[in-house]
């Protein structure tokens, strides 16, 4: 694999289909959120007329001005529902908390689960393979919110070990990181474990053992980079989940995270702050997308980026 | 267990021991939960209870709330006084000073109420004003802000007139909004006067840190002109939005008060001397949609109502925490209410048949609709089997998010049945009662008695608070002759709170002093 000008050339047909399909989002978002029922400024007490008029004067905005806006001077607007905060300001504060707990999270199930695929497919048959087996099947049919209680429950209520919430400190990401990953690591768990026993099988590894090369060299150098093709295939939608999924846990641990404002910003009608999270979200899902397929040309030189 | 196991549990222990070591420096903070995180802490654009707990610490209006008794207390102003005809208020303020040491004058009431009632600044309380002269015609945009009826003749006096007396005036003085702004910051920094860098206040509290869906950080204001007797040193607002890991946080030691407690945890809080409950000023009820076709019948409204067992609801549904309601305004010791007995299962057949309906035939469309939540769920389903069974009604559940719930009940489009409820801004029966005016832009009953406007305008212009009260509970007695609302249950507070708390009573709003707040040493 080398960056020859055809290979460019595609990078950049790729990213101009990003940027084609991100404004498709963009429109279709302002769209149906116009069109949902339900005024982003009627409370509980109803705002004199007066007032309402005031407050759309200040906070509405057009489609063209809000494209404008966005592309040309980079303002997302005023949030409806946090009327003193820019959507880029909470954003900018809550972006990075989600970043870092989902890459905690992605770091975590990517090296454990490596780890109990390989020993699990290595030690065949033997109780340790049960054990990860049953495990990946616990973590993939534990829902976050169950397994989240139940962390706080042992270790916060029961051995005061932990906080209950929060994300000051190495000791409250602890339990929300764990909570998150656990499904990740289950599920490469069983990815790696299939495709390790796959290749495990393959006359190349028969041969690399046969002409004497150290087992270390030999699940390293040619099992892992020959065996971890799926594994990738998976880390773009596995990211993209890790990524939305931090909602449930988010909430739990009440995490200042993105999540919340996910749903949030729907259900008030905050329509610059969701279609702030929704460009976000999107532009961080065609990215990973495109970054998966190009780590994929590394890996596999017979992979071509379409 | 044999040894690996015992290695595998001791692990994770001591990571977590060893970042947990040397935790917490300096006096312990008052560390209270507030459901969410406040929108703003412009007093002048919100109207959330987790807002105005907070602005409530950053600042002070001219009276305070009572501590012990429902009475007002000297705030910013050390004592005022009013008109005979109870229609001019001089309010005369001590040396105060805003938290940058700048002094506070009775210019800047001035300003701030300007503020408050100027259409721009887009204040949903601003409708609380109309009591105060031109505050209408500003509103409307016919007259400017400076023409409001108030007044600063010199530093220390500000005087406000109104339109009528009202008895209610120093409990609006008392309420976040008619508090003071700092212009100047606002003018300086515009939205952005509220983060920790720039906000000025001039309550018992400044504000340290604010960190979005973290924590609000407050500390003792010393330039508070009562600094002195303000036990608390520092106070910690967290935003906890899930009521299940509030109530965690404060099982294990997190928070010190929470200020709800999650239904599914009411048994086991009701056994806990934590526990602290309190009525409330505040009615959860039913709307009947006075404009369609059957529900037009006051006879039919009644008849639901009368069919709806309260008690049974509230102790099988809310778990005996709150109390059936007996009229529409929660009764107070100032006002005890109408005082019926809204459950008479004889009363509601009787009047189904004289509305013209019975098992064999239904009114039209009877559906509750409700905004998406569990708790309003399990109500209309306990009356919708109320209604089967007393008056053979079949009635269909329907449920909206929020916001659509919202414009539909707003709009009257709903076809017979929402579920609703209030609670007063201020603690006077008139902030229920008015709402089922036929002008008031809260009205979704699309209800209209000219008797009972007549009988609500006539209150305010009394000056003899006797005449009025019983003015105002033979208005409620009518409002429950027409039956716009079917009241179901009064709010209570529920609350878990650290045994060393004190100084915390709130007042019927559920609002508390928090200059006298604070944890016992």
């Amino acid at each position: 694999m080398t960056f020859n000008p055809a290979y460019l050339r595609r990078i950049a047909v790729r990213l101009a289909l990003n940027v084609f399909t991100l404004i498709v989002i963009i429109s279709l978002s302002f769209l149906i959120m116009k069109a949902a029922p339900g005024k982003p400024f009627q409370t509980e007490r109803n705002p004199s007329p007066q007032v309402l008029e005031e407050l759309h004067r200040k906070y509405d905005f057009t489609y063209s001005q809000y494209l404008k806006g966005i592309l040309f001077h980079g303002d997302f607007r005023y949030s409806y529902s946090h009327r003193s905060s820019t959507v880029v300001e909470i954003i900018a504060e809550a972006l990075p908390v989600s970043l870092e707990l989902g890459w905690y999270a992605l770091v975590i199930a990517v090296v454990a689960g490596l780890a109990f695929g390989l020993l699990s497919a290595l030690y065949r048959g033997r109780w340790f393979e049960g054990f990860v087996l049953a495990f990946a099947m616990i973590g993939i049919a534990v829902p976050n919110f169950v397994l989240g209680s139940l962390l706080q429950l042992c270790f916060s209520l029961q051995w005061r070990m932990a906080p209950v919430a929060g994300w000051n400190g190495i000791d409250s990401k602890i339990l929300p990181v764990l909570t998150l990953s656990l499904t990740f690591i289950a599920y490469i768990t069983r990815i790696a474990r299939g495709s390790f026993l796959e290749n495990l099988n393959k006359d190349y590894i028969r041969t690399a053992r046969a002409k004497g090369l150290p087992e270390f060299r030999v699940l390293w150098k040619h099992l892992l980079r020959n065996s971890i093709l799926p594994v990738i295939n998976y880390l773009a939608p596995a990211t993209a989940y890790i990524l939305t999924g931090t909602l449930v846990v988010e909430k739990i641990f009440n995490i200042p995270g993105m999540g919340r404002y996910f749903i949030e910003s729907v259900f008030q009608r905050d329509f610059p702050l969701a279609l702030g999270v929704i460009i976000i979200y999107s532009v961080f899902l065609l990215s990973l997308n495109l970054l998966a397929d190009i780590v994929l040309t590394f890996v596999d030189p017979r992979i071509q980026l379409q | 267990m044999n040894h690996s196991h015992r290695v595998f549990l001791l692990l994770p222990s001591l990571i977590f021991w060893s970042c947990r070591a040397g935790a917490g420096d300096g006096p312990k903070p008052l560390v209270l939960i507030n459901a969410s995180e406040p929108a703003s802490l412009d007093l002048h654009q919100v109207t959330g209870q987790p807002e105005i707990r907070v602005i409530g610490a950053l600042f002070e209006g001219l009276v305070l709330r009572g501590l012990k008794s429902p009475q007002v207390r000297p705030g910013a102003a050390r004592s005022w006084e009013v008109s005979a005809d109870g229609r001019n208020y001089t309010f005369h303020l001590r040396p105060n000073h805003w938290s940058n040491g700048t002094p506070l004058t009775s210019r800047d009431f001035l300003a701030s109420w300007r503020r408050f009632s100027n259409p721009t600044t887009g204040s949903e309380y601003s409708t609380l004003l109309k009591i105060i002269h031109n505050a209408n015609a500003i509103r409307e945009k016919k007259l400017p802000p400076d023409s409001l009826g108030i007044a600063a003749p010199d530093d220390s006096t500000f005087t406000v007139n109104l339109d009528f007396p009202v008895a209610f005036f120093l409990d609006l003085c008392a309420f976040e909004p008619f508090f003071p702004v700092p212009v100047d910051t606002i003018a300086k920094y515009g939205d952005h006067w509220t983060t920790p860098d720039h906000l000025v206040g001039n309550g018992a509290f400044v504000m340290k840190g604010w960190k979005r869906n973290v924590a609000i950080d407050l500390e003792k204001n010393p330039y508070y002109w009562d600094s002195a007797n303000v036990k608390q040193a520092k106070v910690k607002v967290l935003p906890v939005e899930d009521q299940l890991t509030a109530w965690n946080m404060f099982l294990s030691g997190e928070a010190d008060w929470i200020f709800s407690v999650p239904t599914s945890k009411l048994d086991a809080a009701k056994k806990m001397p934590e526990f602290f409950n309190k009525p409330m000023f505040g009615t959860y009820y039913y709307l009947v949609n006075c404009k369609n076709p059957g529900y037009d019948n006051a006879n039919l409204r009644k008849a639901l109502s009368y069919a709806i067992d309260r008690k049974k609801i509230v102790d099988r549904v809310l778990k005996n925490i709150n109390t059936p309601a007996t009229g529409f305004v929660p009764p107070t010791p100032s006002y005890p209410g109408v005082s019926m007995e809204l459950y008479d299962p004889v009363k509601a057949k009787e009047f189904l048949v004289k509305a013209g309906y019975s098992a064999g035939k239904q009114p039209p469309g009877l559906q509750i609709l409700y905004n998406t939540a569990e708790s309003h769920r399990d109500i209309a389903q306990v009356v919708q089997q109320m209604w089967k069974e007393t008056l053979g009604l079949d009635a269909e559940l329907v449920n909206y998010e929020w916001k659509v719930y919202l414009e539909n009940t707003k709009n009257l489009n709903y076809r017979s049945v929402a579920r609703a409820s209030w609670i007063g801004d201020f603690s006077d029966p008139i902030s229920f009662l008015e709402l089922y005016t036929t002008e008031d832009g809260n009205n979704r009953a699309g209800y209209s008695d000219p008797e009972y406007d007549k009988l609500i305008k006539s209150t305010w212009t009394m000056s003899d608070a006797g005449l009025r009260l019983a003015t105002l509970r033979q208005a409620e007695a009518r409002l429950m002759e027409g039956m716009p609302v079917i009241p179901i249950y009064y709010y209570a507070l529920n609350e878990m709170r650290n045994p060393k708390l004190q100084d915390a009573d709130p007042n019927p709003l559920g609002m508390y002093s928090w200059k006298d707040v604070h944890l016992a040493q």
